[in-house]
């Protein structure tokens, strides 16, 4: 028999075969180790942050250019798509971050700097303000993700710890 | 999202099984082999096991080809059947395992 922890496995319709309360507070102890586990997993590695704020700059800094803005977009998308790669097959897992609430957070910080600079960054290309603005607004961004980074991966594994 | 009601889930009662949707329940998709690793099981265990869930529609698998080896490897998910299944679960032990303070007459 496949069960290995001392509880049944019976159809929870027969009464008599139900978990006892110490079942189950082991079952749920083993839960909790396994998320504290989780969260000592999902570490991101230290050169991550600093990739990604470099890719966010290009995205946002190339937008407001005319000829090149196709090029840097698509220099993003394979960036990005290169380090969530890298991110899933060094740590084994994948957290988006949006379905924990800590993490979430940060997450939209991030996103709204991001619009912003792109907003600015479109003005930029339709001569509404002068080019260095694009690369403010890039570099405002790229720094948002350096700060915001480590901050969303504490609210994450906090997150996973607590099990919230 | 509603929580589930509380409701002991047979599939669940094996406790390697509730532990990998305890696992995917916090986290988008996990690796096979991180999976095997955190719950120390056997890649056979492991097969069966979610085997199983599969079956019953609560995990969801897919093949991705790892960029250093170039080999796929398999991704595991929690389905949202598994997840409404898993909490009520969950809720059902918490309810369990409280009962053990409760005054017996």
């Amino acid at each position: 028999m496949e069960n290995n922890s001392g509880m049944p496995s019976p159809s929870p319709s027969q009464p008599g075969d139900l978990p006892s309360a110490a079942d189950a507070r082991a079952a749920l102890d083993a839960l909790s180790r396994d998320r504290g586990e989780l969260a000592n997993i999902a570490v991101t590695p230290s050169w991550y942050h600093p990739a990604l704020a470099g890719l966010v700059f290009i995205f946002i800094a190339g937008a407001g250019s005319e000829r090149f803005w196709v090029l840097t977009f698509a220099a993003y998308g394979v960036g990005l798509a290169w380090l969530v790669t890298a991110y899933r097959n060094l740590t084994g897992i994948w957290v988006s971050g949006w379905q924990v609430k800590g993490s979430r957070t940060w997450a939209l910080v991030l996103l709204v700097v991001m619009l912003a600079g792109v907003i600015t960054s479109l003005v930029v290309r339709r001569g509404q303000l002068d080019w260095w603005w694009a690369l403010v607004a890039g570099a405002v961004a790229a720094l948002t993700t350096l700060w915001v980074g480590p901050r969303f991966d504490r609210a994450l594994r906090d997150s996973l710890r607590s099990g919230q | 999202m509603n929580r589930p009601a509380p409701a002991l889930d047979p599939v669940l009662l094996e406790p390697k099984r509730l532990q990998i949707c305890g696992a995917l329940g916090v986290i988008d998709e996990m690796e096979f082999g991180t999976l095997r690793d955190l719950l120390g099981v056997a890649d056979s265990v492991m097969s069966k096991h979610l085997k199983t869930l599969e079956e019953a529609g609560y995990v969801s698998t897919s093949k991705q080809r790892a960029g250093d080896t170039g080999r796929p490897r398999t991704w595991v998910k929690l389905t949202k059947t598994g997840r409404t299944a898993f909490l009520g679960h969950v809720a059902e032990l918490r309810r369990l395992a409280q009962d053990v303070g409760a005054p017996t007459s």
